[in-house]
């Protein structure tokens, strides 16, 4: 078994599962999911809050690059490789980083609602539509 | 009614919650201790989830869709009723995938690779043993040879109006439909038409007219030229053909349009 499986904090027999309260069984289930998409090495159920994290850090990369590059332009030219060669690997990593702790502390049920939106993405379409629909009436 | 509604919709989605949980475990233990880690953002899992719930969004979508088409509702309608059954879809999903997943496991983890692993031994023995590398793709060729005959031995159907003139004639069954010959047929029908009479030699000819493309053969070599809707003006696509291949056959007489 998994020594992750191992720890104090899980794998609960059925019986106690049963026995949590809604809430409990909630945040419980929030914590698994959770550990899964934050780790590099557990991410073999299907969830939407890894695409979720890998999004966020796209963005965040993106956001860190764009601010690097109006910094850059204020330096002569021939000083610019020594920003951006390493510039750009900070950016990946602090791009990282931010999306994950973002996912990490945006609270359960924000992240409740988006993994919902994603798992029930065709719902997720129609009301889209229905919005866009709305909108342009 | 309402509270025991709301009761009943909370119990499923803490029983679904629970099992969620409980194939959580299931998931993390033999993916680590028998295939290693599947450490990759697009799993066989999210695969597999996205598939049936395709599956799914088109079964629960028939009836929708009929109710909808039968009320005339108005777009606004039709999307509500559209995200209900999309919601219901991806419950069937959610259903059905814990119910088979254990048995995808078992095919993926077990049963796939054991066939794979029987096929290949399968195959090594046949192509030591048995000369399976040259009887193999022998048959292949037969059973493609027989298959092509017997598609190309069916008679094109709708094709012309007129199947014969002054000096040209086509190939045809009792019902009047073209018949498909080889090229040795075609030669052996066009010159029992008597003295004179041989296979289209591609001059245009108005008199006949397709109704939907088809083959025909010309004279001399192997090949067949294509008959395009409209009067025949002389035929600008053609096909290089084996003597297995059948195609229409026109014939015509010398002095005549050939």
């Amino acid at each position: 078994m998994n020594s992750w499986l191992k720890s104090p904090e899980g794998p609960l027999p059925e019986k106690v599962l049963r026995e949590m309260s809604a809430d409990e069984l909630f945040f419980y289930e929030d914590s698994l999911l959770l550990k899964n998409e934050m780790s590099t090495e557990f991410r073999i159920r299907a969830s939407g809050g890894r695409l979720v994290v890998f999004v966020l850090s796209a963005v965040f990369f993106a956001a860190y690059m764009m601010a690097m590059a109006i910094f850059v332009k204020s330096i002569p030219e021939q000083q610019r490789p020594l920003f951006t060669f390493p510039g750009f690997f900070l950016a990946l990593g602090l791009g990282a980083f931010t999306g994950h702790m973002l996912w990490k502390h945006i609270g359960a049920n924000a992240r409740f609602w988006v993994r919902s939106a994603l798992h029930y993405w065709p719902v997720t379409l129609y009301l889209v539509a229905a919005a866009a629909l709305l909108f342009k009436k | 009614m309402t509270v025991v509604l709301d009761q009943r919709i909370r119990a499923y989605f803490r029983e679904k919650r629970i099992q969620r949980i409980l194939s959580f475990y299931s998931r993390l233990q033999p993916a680590t201790r028998l295939t290693g880690k599947r450490a990759s953002m697009v799993s066989r899992d999210s695969v597999m989830q996205l598939i049936v719930t395709f599956i799914c969004l088109v079964v629960c979508a028939i009836p929708f869709a009929a109710l909808v088409k039968s009320i005339k509702a108005p777009a606004a309608v039709g999307l509500c009723v559209g995200a209900v059954s999309a919601f219901l879809a991806v419950e069937l999903a959610d259903w059905v995938l814990l119910k088979v997943r254990r048995a995808v496991d078992l095919t993926f983890d077990f049963i796939l690779p054991l066939l794979a692993a029987v096929l290949i031994a399968v195959t090594v023995v046949g192509v030591k043993y048995f000369n399976w590398s040259t009887v193999v793709p022998q048959r292949f060729e037969k059973w493609r040879t027989d298959v092509n005959e017997r598609l190309q031995k069916r008679p094109l159907t709708d094709r012309l109006r007129q199947t014969s003139g002054a000096d040209w004639v086509f190939a045809t069954n009792e019902a009047g439909q073209l018949t498909q010959l080889t090229f040795a047929e075609a030669e052996a029908f066009c010159s029992k038409l008597g003295a004179g009479w041989g296979l289209y030699t591609g001059t245009a000819h108005p008199e006949i007219s397709a109704e939907r493309p088809f083959y025909i053969w010309m004279a001399p070599g192997m090949r067949a030229a294509q008959v395009d809707p409209g009067p025949l003006k002389g035929p600008q696509v053609f096909v290089s053909s084996s003597a297995q291949d059948r195609h229409a056959t026109l014939c015509v007489r010398r002095g005549g349009v050939r």
